[in-house]
């Protein structure tokens, strides 16, 4: 388990493009490890509580590791290694009561003033988005990598860029100063996603390198970044 | 001088006095994190690293690879640093600046004057190459590489560490034992092996403590035995 390893690489599923995120995920794997958002704003917990149940059982054989977005609940409830927030969830300093110091937090930012204060409250990473035009919003304005990497020299701790990821491009992202990438259609609509990971590890995790930002450290706590390979 | 480019359509009659804003000084960081000092007069105390990107220095046994690693670069503001430092709580009210070489970054005395203002105490590990060490500084750990630093530098220094390979040459161990009469606070610590202390190194480093007369004491990387960063 890779504890309170920050993401390199977080997948974030999305049924509108991919019903059946199982298959894929599995492939993915071949690529190597990886942290999954479960993010599914239309299903009731019941329902999530499955699902997540499953992917579960598919990211334990494959060395990755689950998050649950949003729904603190959730993840307490299927024993989740963490939870992604969104903007509008809960404040990050009562998600990080409820689970604990060791459980993963991360939240969704679109400024430096949110990133800040979500780290301040505990959140151990930030997304900050979109960083690139996405297919999912066409037209809508993106920071682009200049402005990204401005806002990244004013955050105190991990970011990860998102919005419009892709393979090809996660490189700009990474010289721009993201310590890792999150992405949805760059992994679920990739004819190779196996490849697709291999490639962000390759340069978000190059010989499994160590985060820039940790947490405060435990003796013999030698745990990678982004999860076991 | 006109500070917008705005105004440069205007005529030379309108032209007025615009104060820009100041771009902010960005460090190159490659680690923050909280550790307890394994090395040399403050070994087991709590101390917040900050571990500076680039060295003028290519010295063939550095244990620090990640200085010199572009992907582990992170170009961060003064103020996300000091943020970054508070989140980690007590643990980091004494601060060591280390590298990679601080002394070779543009804005250091600016980075300690304002770490100073936020109440960390501030220690630095250097080379003692590449400027000269800035107001506010409150220990300064020396470790000399070959050519030796300017002699300043030694008088300037709280501790002076010497990293001892299995064969020192004449001249280097000419100046360990000019500052082993010198300076009051003198290590000799062996080179790394990986996490271990080079066995040679070692002998050799204990067989020049025990003919120092109590003039040199041995300096061990100890947090690296229990797995500490």
């Amino acid at each position: 388990m890779a504890g309170r390893g920050v993401p390199r690489i977080l997948l974030l599923t999305d049924r509108s493009t991919l019903p059946e995120p199982g298959p894929v995920i599995a492939a993915a794997l071949k690529g190597g490890g990886f942290h999954l958002c479960l993010r599914e704003k239309g299903l009731e917990a019941g329902a999530l509580l499955r699902l997540a149940s499953e992917l579960r059982e598919i990211l334990l054989s494959g060395g990755g590791t689950l998050l649950v977005h949003d729904r603190v609940d959730v993840a307490l409830a299927i024993g989740a290694d963490g939870v992604h927030l969104p903007g509008g969830g809960i404040p990050t300093a009562a998600a990080r009561d409820l689970l604990g110091p060791e459980l993963l937090l991360g939240r969704s930012c679109h400024h430096v003033e949110e990133a800040v204060l979500a780290l301040a409250a505990g959140a151990d990473y930030v997304t900050l988005s979109p960083i690139f035009a996405t297919r999912s919003h066409p037209g809508a304005p993106h920071l682009g990598v200049e402005r990204f990497r401005e806002m990244r020299c004013a955050i105190p701790g991990p970011v990860l860029a998102l919005g419009g990821i892709e393979a090809s491009n996660a490189g700009l992202a990474a010289e721009a100063g993201a310590d890792g990438v999150a992405l949805i259609r760059g992994i679920f609509a990739a004819p190779d996603p196996a490849r697709v990971v291999a490639t962000l590890r390759a340069i978000f995790v190059p010989g499994g390198s160590r985060p820039v930002f940790q947490r405060v450290a435990k003796a013999d706590d030698r745990s990678e970044s982004s999860g076991p390979a | 001088m006109r500070g917008s480019s705005a105004f440069s359509l205007l005529p030379d009659r309108f032209a007025v006095s615009v104060t820009p804003t100041p771009t902010p000084i960005l460090h190159a960081v490659c680690d923050i994190f909280v550790s307890l000092q394994g090395e040399g007069t403050w070994t087991g105390r709590p101390t917040a690293f900050v571990r500076f990107w680039g060295c003028p220095l290519h010295c063939p046994w550095c244990d620090e690879p990640r200085h010199r690693d572009p992907g582990s670069r992170r170009l961060l503001t003064t103020g996300a640093i000091i943020a970054a430092l508070r989140a980690f709580g007590e643990g980091s009210a004494r601060v060591l600046l280390t590298g990679g070489e601080p002394l070779a970054r543009e804005g250091l005395g600016s980075l300690v004057s304002e770490l100073n203002c936020a109440g960390f105490d501030v220690a630095m590990e250097t080379s003692g190459v590449g400027g000269a060490v800035p107001p506010g500084v409150a220990w300064v750990t020396l470790s000399p590489k070959w050519p030796p630093p300017p002699e300043a530098v030694h008088r300037r220094a709280d501790e002076i560490k010497f990293v001892v390979p299995a064969d020192p040459s004449e001249a280097v161990l000419g100046e360990i034992a000019r500052w082993s009469r010198e300076h009051p606070n003198v290590w000799v610590q062996p080179q790394a092996r990986g996490d271990e202390p080079d066995p040679a190194s070692t002998r050799r480093a204990v067989a020049l403590v025990m003919e120092s007369r109590g003039r040199l004491r041995l300096s061990l990387q100890t947090h690296k035995w229990i797995g500490l960063p």
